[in-house]
């Protein structure tokens, strides 16, 4: 069912996307944690180069990450603390770009947003930065605590991660 | 000391000097012993390809690498697997461009060549009596491995026509590959493609560590997994400390970290494996294997020179119990300092669909590019990288010399084969896979 939003909400939820990307890059995890949702779905599939003829599905999948909201506490937990981690101790140096935003109203206080991101990140032990980018299609509720991250799906546009942790979010 | 070419064996005798437990850093950096690898090691020994799960009908197939060479594993009409060489017989071009799928053959893009799933060539640019009899086409087809042979449906093959057979090769390893691969009736199944990322680190850094490195266990992974599994950091040390690693010949070794007694009732038995592949366990693995499996915090190994698994279990639901997961990764040489890491996870053909999906996120929350664990290894190797690239730096050696305290230390009624010694710690198995490494070279 979804429908055209006003431009106020189009900025509302632009802010919204904004805001969180400055989060993600500040490893700001008790702060990010608090706008996802209880029903929350993360998921980051592994791309494949495939025939679109000849494809074939190999088991069920092997996903970078498919979290809920109990993984999800979890692994913010152990990455914010530096006792718990030492791909992020020192925590990389990082920027979210989001870009290409589309947002549709989808029932009673959802929205489906569509958005590119880009992550330029520098590790202490290799000064020379990597980026990575994806397609992302999330589903944003509002609540009464302001927006809510609900599903994230990130379509990566590389096959082989050039880095040797994906110790960050998207 | 500088690398050569025309390196011979006593030179390696001195890069890996068995009598002191340590090698030169130089194995971690030099770009000629790197090439020198390509042509001694991956040129000689059985390698991983993939699994019997993965290719299973006529004409399924994945591409995949030996080390700095593409190939492709193909299901032939013949039902065998092949595994051949993915470059055009013509003119070199990469015949298969696609992770997988399935196909009656390949078809060059360049000029158009075509080939069955055998490698056997099947048609040229142009009707082949255009060449007038002067070429011999049967020496173009693509080029094929030497052997390919699967154990516990692990597809291996080698480009050496004098390589022993893989059950040789392999040896007692088998009792320990039949313990985690071939343990129910049906075997095990690949959960799903490859996850693939670029460590800034030598292949053999993964291998040694899977081989396996006790001691950064506790460093690196004890507070994660107490905060995970909400275990005392006292269990994963004890563990450790007090569990076997195994010699298992051939340059296979690795470590069974057993959950110590008086924590068993903290523990899920069989690592929260489904009960009723518990049950097909009891009947189908050896009491001993049983044994071992019961109360296993981790079994971890590296069959040489660059496959390794990891039989385990992790918890990302403080309430929920932990639950099994079972990986298995290719460390992939790309440059003496650049390892392509090839990783997929495996199940029991005959658990539950549920249980299969609980499986593979217990392993991609920890084992994987993404996972707690596996970040923080690859950030360790690759810091090592940099640690000893710098002219000061290659001077020095790696040191393994916890295992002149425990070499001669070999448990006398080891309930599994090959040589175990009594503590993870022991740093004699990891070192091993560097004395095989070194025969290697010196062959």
């Amino acid at each position: 069912m979804a429908s055209e939003v006003t431009e106020a909400e189009y900025r509302q939820l632009a802010n919204f996307l904004y805001a969180e990307a400055d989060m993600l890059s500040e490893q700001q995890y008790p702060q990010w944690l608090t706008t996802l949702a209880e029903d929350l779905h993360y998921l980051i599939p592994v791309p494949k180069f495939v025939d679109e003829e000849g494809s074939r599905q190999i088991g069920i999948g092997n996903p970078y990450f498919d979290e809920d909201i109990v993984s999800m506490r979890l692994r913010l937990g152990l990455l914010s603390s530096s006792t718990t981690t030492t791909a992020e101790n020192p925590r990389s140096l990082m920027t979210h770009i989001v870009s290409n935003i589309r947002v549709e109203a989808e029932g009673e206080g959802e929205y489906i947003c569509r958005s590119c991101i880009t992550i330029h990140r520098t590790r202490y032990t290799n000064k020379e930065p990597t980026a990575i980018a994806g397609r992302r299609e999330d589903l944003i509720r509002r609540t009464d605590e302001g927006f809510q991250l609900v599903k994230r799906h990130v379509k990566l546009s590389q096959a082989i991660i050039m880095s040797p942790s994906l110790s960050f979010f998207f | 000391m500088r690398v050569n070419e025309n390196f011979g064996p006593k030179d390696f005798d001195r890069l890996v000097d068995e009598e002191n437990a340590t090698a030169s850093r130089l194995i971690f950096t030099d770009e000629t012993i790197f090439k020198m690898e390509q042509e001694k090691v991956f040129a000689k020994a059985w390698l991983y390809v993939g699994h019997e799960s993965e290719i299973l009908n006529v004409g399924d197939y994945v591409t995949r690498q030996m080390a700095t060479d593409p190939v492709i594993l193909t299901r032939g009409e013949d039902g065998k697997a092949h595994v051949l060489h993915n470059a055009c017989s013509h003119r070199g071009a990469i015949v298969c461009n696609k992770d997988s799928g399935n196909a009656r053959g390949f078809t060059c893009p360049y000029h158009g060549w075509v080939f069955g799933l055998d490698g056997s060539l099947k048609a040229t640019a142009d009707d082949q009596s255009v060449y007038e009899g002067k070429v011999d086409f049967s020496t173009l087809n693509l080029k094929k491995t030497a052997r390919v042979d699967s154990y516990a449906g692990l597809i291996f093959a080698t480009w050496n026509d004098k390589a022993p057979d893989l059950g040789d090769y392999l040896g007692d390893a088998r009792w320990y590959l039949d313990m985690y691969h071939n343990r129910t009736p049906g075997g095990m199944e690949i959960i799903g493609e490859p996850q693939r990322w670029i460590a800034d680190a030598n292949w053999k850094l993964g291998a040694l560590n899977f081989g396996a490195d006790g001691p950064h266990a506790v460093k690196v992974h004890g507070p994660v997994t107490v905060a995970a599994i909400g275990v005392p950091m006292s269990l994963v040390r004890e563990s450790l400390t007090g569990s076997p690693s195994v010699s298992m010949g051939n340059g296979h070794n690795g470590i069974i970290s057993q959950v110590p007694a008086e924590y068993h009732d903290q523990f899920p038995p069989y690592l929260g494996s489904h009960p009723d592949m518990v049950e097909l366990y009891k009947k189908h693995l050896g009491p001993e294997q049983n044994q071992f499996l019961s109360y296993l915090l981790a079994g971890v190994q590296t069959m040489f020179p660059n496959f390794s698994s990891i039989q385990s279990l992790m918890a990302f639901d403080p309430m929920g119990m932990p639950v099994s997961f079972m990986n298995i990764r290719v460390w992939q040489p790309v440059s003496p300092t650049k390892t392509e890491i090839w990783n997929w996870f495996l199940v029991d053909k005959e658990a539950p669909e549920d249980f299969k999906r609980e499986s593979m996120l217990s392993g991609i929350r920890s084992f994987s590019v993404g996972g707690t664990f596996d970040q923080d290894d690859s950030e360790a190797w690759s810091s090592i990288t940099r640690g000893i690239n710098g002219n000061i730096g290659q001077q020095g050696d790696v040191n393994f010399q916890m295992a002149l305290a425990f070499r001669d230390k070999t448990i006398p009624d080891f309930p599994g084969p090959g040589r175990a010694y009594p503590s993870n710690y022991a740093e004699v198995t990891e070192f091993d896979v560097l004395l095989e490494w070194q025969k290697y070279m010196r062959s």
